[in-house]
């Protein structure tokens, strides 16, 4: 029993390291094989985005060559393998693009989350233990959150303030806290109900206390969850606006900019966008499956008590 | 006479409803001594959860206060309007809920979370210091491997080992005044029988003052000194154990007392028709009139007195079963098998 616990803790800080799952949340229901299929690949493809532009084997993907423009993938006629996956419109790398732009989009999708699920889950928690006024205020400012077109949201801090990493993560924050806190006020409205609470009540412990040391705690699994999807909506998220020439500007890369720039030679290049959609397709399935393995492994139902 | 652990006087206790206002505890006078053990029984709806919560602070919003006192220690913590017990929340007062496997946090280590109460309530104390008062708790609680114990989850205890952690959490910032209850009512006999055993000991060794809430009245035979037999919110009757139950003057205990199954007994168990009334703020008279075999005019038309020795020992009735206590009462009434 301890080496699973352990080993699907570490799998789990792996993809999330916002919130570590305390031992005793994991410890209901098998090892959870597919949470551990799913991770390994995530794992992997992090892995290379994170080690391989430090390598040094990959040629810099801002160097231009304006003679080497538009090189098909080494599969097509005209492709090398020192181009694998073809140069762009400058003549960059795609491989080493891909590559070196995942890092933003990892960051992105680890840092937006991050943002959203720390302050929804405060707030929800909040909203769920203390009832009352406060819970009345709170899900009014969910409603008019979940109501607002995240789009517009997007479009008018952006309008306002400039394209900038730092506004892609507060726009995120703005955006992902809503759903979040929804979800952790409702089972922290469960939880409170509980008759260890009311003992904690009755032993005399502060509210703070109970809900950060002991609901919190039994609400690990559902955290790690909207955590896991929440990383597959901020990746999305930074593709679309970066697709809008809202994300991220050159010279720095993510996949969805890469995507965007490769829109305007579609038709000559195909490849410069289909492998920028793959790689952002392939990671957030990847990542929403996971989130699916997930919710199954904490479906009450198959807790075993 | 030794100073009380526990006083409560004349306390009533309300619900403000929407458009009533309801009595959940109405008139109640205890005395609890250091070392003493008194049983709460009565059937649901009595107000004995309600008693429980109000002298923890732990009633519902819309529930308060309206007359009496409460005193721990000697010292008001609660009276209308004014409501201290949060100081001896968990500190001179422990709890001991129903359901042992659900008062203790699944997620936590039960040292987490007697480490919990301990820094709570004796600020300062070491580490080492607090690792062998848990210890100590755990091993009067009879848990021959503390060290297992503490560095367990609380599913991988039995049942009684719950229980048991359960106490342990009420009694390790050794309390003057333990309030249990109905914690044995999910128990399996056995270890309910351990658990009482727990009490007890509890109670001679460290002199607490133990409150045991339960609707079992056999269980409260064994374990208690006195009881009190609550009903809609009053108490019916206060006595010695052995009084209550071999001679009990009013009605409704006879009741309780006659529908407690027992295999000696011949005929069948008598269970008492109806059920507890809605006692709202205009109510007046006795409560159990409505299934009272002995009821009168009289019964329903003022407030009874309490009659009796005094609130140590006495009954609220005005045609009491014993005629050793009440001469002029009239006889009859439903015959009393214990």
């Amino acid at each position: 029993m301890a080496t699973t616990t352990d080993s699907t803790a570490a799998e789990l800080t792996a993809v999330t390291p916002a919130i570590a799952p305390s031992p005793g949340a994991l410890r209901r229901g098998r090892r959870p094989r597919a949470v551990l299929w799913l991770a390994l690949p995530l794992a992997f493809i992090a892995l290379i985005v994170l080690i391989v532009p430090a390598l040094g084997i990959l040629p810099d993907p801002h160097r231009q060559h304006l003679d080497e423009t538009l090189l098909p993938p080494f599969f097509l006629d005209g492709g090398s393998m020192s181009h694998p996956l073809g140069t762009d419109k400058l003549g960059r790398d795609l491989l080493s693009r891909l590559v070196t732009g995942g890092r933003l989009t990892f960051l992105i999708g680890i840092v937006g989350t991050i943002v959203a699920i720390v302050p929804g889950t405060l707030i929800g928690l909040l909203a769920g233990y203390k009832r009352g006024w406060v819970d009345t205020v709170v899900s009014r400012f969910i409603e008019a959150q979940l109501a607002l077109p995240f789009v517009l949201i997007a479009l008018a801090i952006i309008a306002n303030r400039g394209s900038s990493l730092g506004v892609l993560i507060v726009v995120l924050a703005l955006t992902g806290w809503a759903p979040c806190a929804r979800v952790v006020r409702a089972e922290t409205m469960a939880v409170r109900e509980r008759q260890f609470v009311l003992g904690l009540r009755a032993a005399g412990a502060s509210s703070a206390r109970i809900v950060l040391r002991h609901v919190l705690p039994n609400l690990t699994g559902v955290i790690v969850v909207l955590a896991t999807l929440q990383v597959g909506t901020a990746i999305l998220i930074e593709s679309a606006l970066s697709f809008l020439n809202l994300g991220i500007q050159p010279p720095d890369i993510s996949w969805g900019q890469i995507l965007a720039s490769g829109r305007e030679v579609l038709t000559q290049a195909w490849w410069i966008s289909t492998f920028a959609g793959v790689a952002i397709t392939v990671v957030v399935l990847l990542v929403n499956l996971l989130g699916d393995a997930l919710l199954s492994h904490y479906d009450p139902k198959k807790r075993k008590f | 006479m030794t100073a009380s652990a526990l006083q409560i006087e004349d306390l009533r206790i309300e619900a403000r409803l929407a458009d009533d206002t309801l009595v959940l505890v109405d008139g109640l006078d205890l005395d609890l001594r250091p070392g003493e053990i008194v049983g709460v029984v009565g059937e649901s709806g009595s107000g004995k959860t309600t008693l429980v919560r109000s002298l923890i602070g732990l009633l519902d919003k819309n529930v308060t206060v309206a007359r009496g006192a409460v005193r721990v220690g000697g010292e008001q913590v609660l009276a209308p309007g004014r409501d201290t017990t949060a100081s001896v929340r968990g500190g001179a007062i422990g709890t001991v809920f129903q359901d042992a496997s659900r008062s203790l946090n699944p997620v936590l280590k039960v040292r987490a979370q007697l480490r919990e109460v301990l820094k709570a309530h004796k600020r300062g104390i070491s580490k080492s210091e607090a690792e062998e008062r848990m210890r100590t708790v755990l091993r009067r609680m009879q848990i021959d491997d503390p060290e297992r114990v503490l560095g367990s989850y609380p599913h991988q205890l039995s049942g009684g080992q719950r229980q048991r952690v359960a106490i342990a959490l009420a009694v390790v910032s050794e309390p003057q005044i333990v309030l249990a209850d109905e914690c044995t009512t999910a128990l399996d006999v056995t270890t309910q029988a351990e658990v009482v055993a727990l009490f007890r000991e509890l109670v001679a060794e460290l002199g607490v003052a133990l409150v045991f809430v339960t609707h079992d009245l056999l269980l409260a035979a064994d374990l208690c000194d006195r009881v009190v037999v609550m009903y809609g919110g009053q108490a019916a009757e206060i006595g010695p154990t052995r009084r209550v139950l071999l001679e009990p003057h009013h009605p409704y205990s006879a009741g309780l007392l006659a529908a407690v199954p027992s295999w000696s007994a011949d005929g069948p168990i008598r269970g008492i028709e109806g059920s507890a009334p809605r006692v709202t703020s205009a109510f007046t008279g006795c409560r159990f009139a409505d299934r009272c075999p002995r009821a009168t005019d009289d019964c329903r038309a003022a407030p009874i007195p309490w009659s009796g020795g005094d609130e140590r020992d006495g009954y609220r009735c005005i045609h009491p079963l014993s005629p050793a206590h009440a001469p002029g009462a009239s006889p009859g009434g439903p015959p009393v098998t214990v």
